[in-house]
């Protein structure tokens, strides 16, 4: 590791960096450092230490709204325990670009929500979920390719998960009647996979995604198409 | 400095000492961190299977230093108790997602806990509304009602002899980002140092920390 992003674990323990690229730079760094993870670990427990030391109860009331509250809020399904020790280190390493992209993605996605919109926060909290659960799997593959017209997608696929995270950057900006239409395709043609959000900076997760498929990108009619009308500016494969 | 948990310069730009008066009566001791932990650790295993009674359990332990660090970093007591509120759902939310192997269930809930804090600090800057509630304070107010109630008490005691360890500049620099929320450039401000050598001092300051507070390694 460089000293530069050794330095950093004190500093993310203490949640103490507030510039996005760099903070993503220091995860996408920890997905393939198994030392500076136990690292992490120590200091969190560290920090937690200091919080341990303020303690101060909080108002009576708020026990029962929160009692109250969870009989509302599903509970998400765990993902594989111990992934660190079956994921084979060249998947680290390959993955974590795509790692980095989507993690970066997701940041951006819920930077801004609005701290009194419970329902959106709810949303966007959902949203980092399914790209966690897509990009936990053991067997999750990532590609980048460039598309024609500039900019690049990012897939991350799992075929245990059968889902697909996609992720953009730079891609040329759209008129409002166009959007950029998902495929997944194989040898039976192309099925619709959605779109890219307008919000270009959020990843995406397409299901139904088999290591068969690649994934393509068209440029559609806003309300999309039944088949590809144009020429995928992308085409990638997973495997 | 009189207390080295009590950041000399946390009010800079800040919301000042709001959270100073008019403590609440059920204040009550943050427990060793030790037993709480185990408790911890079995309770959110079970909340994790839906157990409502379990994370009952789970809420009586843990709410009170979420809480209270909430309390800290975000000062306004409205602010800490939906900051606590979001933690403790975020914890139902995502229990079967913690993973024991990754540390202790305290510190995962810390963890979430501080993010949510910090983040929401950071949000209300962005809204310049802290800026606007901000009071210029000196760095006297020495008196610390929260510190004093549980100085006595062990988790605190230890705390604040191994914050004593550290330099004055690894200390400053833990507890500014720590209780003030503060990122290391703003550190790096208050202090006048510069980010690089703020951002080392962390490092070396937690791990001063970590070795004197016996964290397991």
């Amino acid at each position: 590791m460089t000293d530069d992003l050794h330095t950093l674990a004190g500093a993310y323990a203490l949640d103490a960096i507030d510039d996005d690229v760099e903070r993503r730079r220091f995860e996408a760094h920890l997905a393939g450092c198994e030392t500076c993870a136990t690292e992490l670990r120590e200091f969190q427990a560290t920090t937690a230490r200091l919080g341990l030391a303020v303690a101060e109860a909080p108002p009576p009331r708020l026990r029962d709204r929160v009692l109250a509250d969870i009989r509302d809020v599903r509970q998400l399904p765990p993902v594989s325990p111990r992934r660190a020790e079956v994921r084979p280190r060249r998947w680290r390493r390959t993955v974590a670009a795509g790692l980095a992209a989507a993690a970066c993605l997701v940041t951006a996605a819920s930077v801004g929500v609005a701290v009194h919109e419970r329902q959106r926060v709810d949303q966007a909290q959902a949203a980092y979920q399914e790209v966690a659960f897509v990009l936990s799997a053991p067997d999750a593959r990532s590609a980048t390719g460039r598309a024609g017209g500039g900019g690049t997608v990012t897939i991350v696929a799992s075929a245990s998960r059968g889902r697909v995270v996609v992720a953009s950057a730079g891609l040329r900006t759209l008129p409002s009647s166009k959007a950029y239409q998902l495929w997944l395709i194989n040898a039976d043609g192309p099925r619709s996979a959605g779109f890219l959000p307008d919000d270009r900076s959020r990843p995406v997760v397409a299901g139904a995604w088999r290591p068969v498929d690649r994934l393509g990108v068209t440029v559609e009619p806003a309300g999309g198409s039944a088949r590809p009308t144009t020429t995928p500016i992308v085409l990638i494969s997973a495997t | 400095m009189s207390d080295p948990m009590r950041p000399r310069v946390r009010n800079a730009g800040g919301t000042a000492f709001r959270g100073e008066r008019g403590m609440p009566a059920e204040t009550r001791p943050p427990g060793d961190g030790l037993v709480s932990g185990q408790d911890a650790d079995a309770l959110l295993g079970r909340t994790a299977r839906g157990d409502e009674r379990a994370f009952e359990a789970l809420y009586d332990v843990v709410a009170a230093p979420v809480h209270g660090l909430a309390r800290r970093v975000v000062r306004d007591p409205a602010m800490a108790e939906e900051v606590t509120q979001e933690v403790m759902i975020e914890v139902w939310r995502s229990a079967a997602r913690y993973d024991p192997e990754r540390g202790g269930a305290m510190a995962w809930i810390m963890t979430i806990a501080h993010r949510r804090a910090v983040d929401r600090v950071r949000r209300e800057q962005a809204a310049g509304e802290r800026e606007a509630r901000a009071v210029h304070h000196g760095t006297g107010a020495a008196h610390d009602p929260v510190g004093e109630r549980v100085e006595a008490r062990l988790e605190h005691e230890r705390v604040r002899r191994c914050l004593r360890t550290l330099t004055h500049l690894q200390r400053e620099s833990v507890t500014l980002a720590y209780y003030g929320g503060h990122s290391y450039r703003e550190v790096a401000e208050l202090v006048g140092a510069p980010p690089n050598t703020v951002r080392t001092r962390m490092r070396d300051g937690i791990i001063r920390l970590r070795d004197c507070l016996g964290v397991e390694r």
